[in-house]
């Protein structure tokens, strides 16, 4: 397994000011003049910029790192203790005998029943070490230091319900069903599918953290995003919709 | 879980689709098999499920392979082994019912010759283990083995005197790589190494190898992010705090607050009008300052 958190190379920032605004250095015989002009231009550019920033804020997106070390086993010593596997066998007559998929970050997430097809990000934690949301309101993102989906455990998949203005990547998140399939395709060109077992509301000051990315049994899935009553002083939703999901197939390739 | 049973779980799911209330999942029951029995042949697994209809589950499980947990809506179920390729019409190897309780997790284990078979149900608490730790435990199979002692070295003991046919609870270890010493009544003495990523369950078996000799092997129950802390394993980071603000506002239904009274409230007007202020300051500022410096 392996677990793996990039960093994207961030926006030019919302502080950002065009170079021909810049104030050129003040060399005029008249001080006061200059200075005032100087003063103005200042201000001006401030108020552009904390305009522009109020204007543009996006959600905040995190300075979280991912990833970690990867501990090398050493030579000599002990053996490992082995863990039990059965080998892969030829299909019988009754049950299926499928693989599970070797490991492999994901790309893309596609939802057929809710018109849903997006790039993924990475999502890393933001500076309090809550789950940074997608920079892009119209693209889901994937929590990288956590489970790669396909792989045991609880991959976490986020996105937004509505930017400021209008639909993002999730707004129909709701409208999932047990039973719905989700299909995560994988950078090395293979898709799992998942199916809906449950969907829960919750308070964000009541999150499930255990349920959501606690241990599981298996690869599952989790979609999360927001739900409930916005509040416009904090520009944040008050609850979070989640949707759980189990491994439904794995890939037959060929 | 890249041992086994993807097959066990998708076989119950699609067989037991048609009799599953619906939106039954939000408290399955997880079920899986260790067959630990050396000289019992591979089986083949039937369930019965509450419907009364027997269906064939699993094909050929054999000594020292465990399934991966199949889910199941709660209830009774009864699971025939037959031997591999048996038919279903012949009289089970092993029979054992089981009821499964809603959001719990189970193993149901054959051990031993099979002259001498001892079934166990045992409750695998996939409960997460606190922050930086993984949760371990020890199933007993080798009746050759005795009684067994298993311990950390440096760390805590994970099981003493423990009898065949019988299981430890789970005993958090901190995560991190361990040396775990294996002793038995019948004289064997092992060292083995082991790792431990943080938020995982594991269980570690005693059973006798393809060759008779008495050996440790693990089984990962249960996998999860770390609720703080890190493994040498998967390197996972810890699992992120409460929720996630994935909404800007823009269809919200309901709103409370007012955005004009707060600091960083995105009034738009105002926000406008600082801005054409601005640009006007800024147009006039690079006027005056180049008139005066040219």
């Amino acid at each position: 397994m392996t677990h793996r958190a990039r960093h994207r190379a961030g926006d030019p920032g919302d502080g950002y000011v065009p170079r021909h605004l810049a104030a050129p250095p003040a060399r005029g015989r008249s001080r006061l003049v200059a200075t005032a002009g100087a003063i103005a231009l200042v201000v001006g550019v401030l108020g552009v910029a904390v305009a522009l920033k109020g204007l543009t804020a996006g959600p905040g997106a995190g300075g979280g790192t991912g990833g970690g070390t990867e501990q090398a086993a050493g030579a000599g010593g002990p053996a490992d203790v082995p863990e039990v596997r059965r080998p892969a066998r030829p299909e019988g007559q009754g049950a299926p005998e499928l693989t599970v998929p070797a490991p492999s970050p994901p790309r893309r997430v596609v939802i057929p029943a809710i018109g849903v097809r997006s790039d993924l990000e990475d999502l890393t934690l933001t500076g309090d070490g809550s789950l940074s949301p997608p920079q892009d309101y119209r693209r889901a993102g994937w929590f990288a230091a956590g489970t790669e989906p396909g792989q045991p455990g609880p991959a976490v998949i986020a996105g937004h319900v509505d930017s400021p203005y209008g639909e993002a990547v999730f707004t129909r998140l709701d409208e999932l069903a047990v039973g719905d399939e989700v299909t995560v395709e994988r950078v090395d060109g293979s898709p799992v599918t998942f199916r809906v077992t449950a969907i829960g509301r919750y308070p964000k000051a009541e999150f499930p953290t255990d349920e959501v990315y606690g241990p599981v049994p298996g690869p599952e899935l989790r979609l999360v995003t927001c739900d409930g009553t916005f509040n416009r002083s904090t520009h944040h939703y008050l609850d979070n919709l989640v949707v759980y999901a189990t491994l439904a197939a794995t890939p037959t390739l060929g | 879980m890249r041992k086994l049973g993807i097959p066990l779980a998708i076989a119950l799911a699609l067989t037991l689709l048609g009799a599953v209330p619906a939106g039954a999942a939000a408290g399955d029951a997880h079920i899986r098999l260790a067959h630990l029995s050396p000289d019992t042949p591979e089986m083949d697994v039937y369930v019965v499920g509450f419907d009364g209809k027997e269906t064939r589950v699993l094909q050929g499980l054999g000594y020292g392979e465990v399934s991966d947990y199949a889910t199941l809506p709660e209830g009774n179920y009864t699971f025939l082994l037959r031997p591999e390729g048996a038919p279903a019409s012949s009289t089970p190897a092993v029979t054992a019912s089981a009821e499964l309780k809603a959001n719990s997790a189970y193993t149901f284990a054959a051990m031993g010759p099979h002259a001498n078979l001892q079934k166990a149900l045992l409750t695998d608490d996939i409960a997460p283990p606190s922050a930086g730790k993984a949760k371990v435990r020890l199933i007993q199979a080798s009746s050759a083995a005795g009684t067994v002692d298993v311990a950390t070295v440096n760390g805590p003991t994970l099981a003493e005197n423990r009898e065949f046919a019988t299981a430890t609870g789970y005993a958090e270890v901190d995560a991190g790589q361990w040396t775990v010493t294996v002793s038995t009544s019948s004289g064997t003495n092992l060292e083995r190494r082991l790792g431990l990523d943080a938020g995982t369950v594991n269980t570690l078996v005693v059973l006798e190898n393809a060759s008779g000799k008495i050996e440790l092997t693990r089984i990962v129950d249960a996998t999860g992010t770390d609720l703080g802390g890190e493994g040498p394993l998967g390197a996972r980071q810890a699992a992120p705090l409460g929720g996630v603000d994935t909404g800007g506002g823009g269809l919200a239904p309901h709103t409370i607050g007012d955005a004009a009274n707060t600091d960083s409230g995105t009034n738009q007007a105002l926000l406008l009008a600082v801005l054409v202020g601005g640009l006007v300051l800024t147009a006039g500022g690079t006027l005056l300052v180049r008139r005066r410096t040219a």
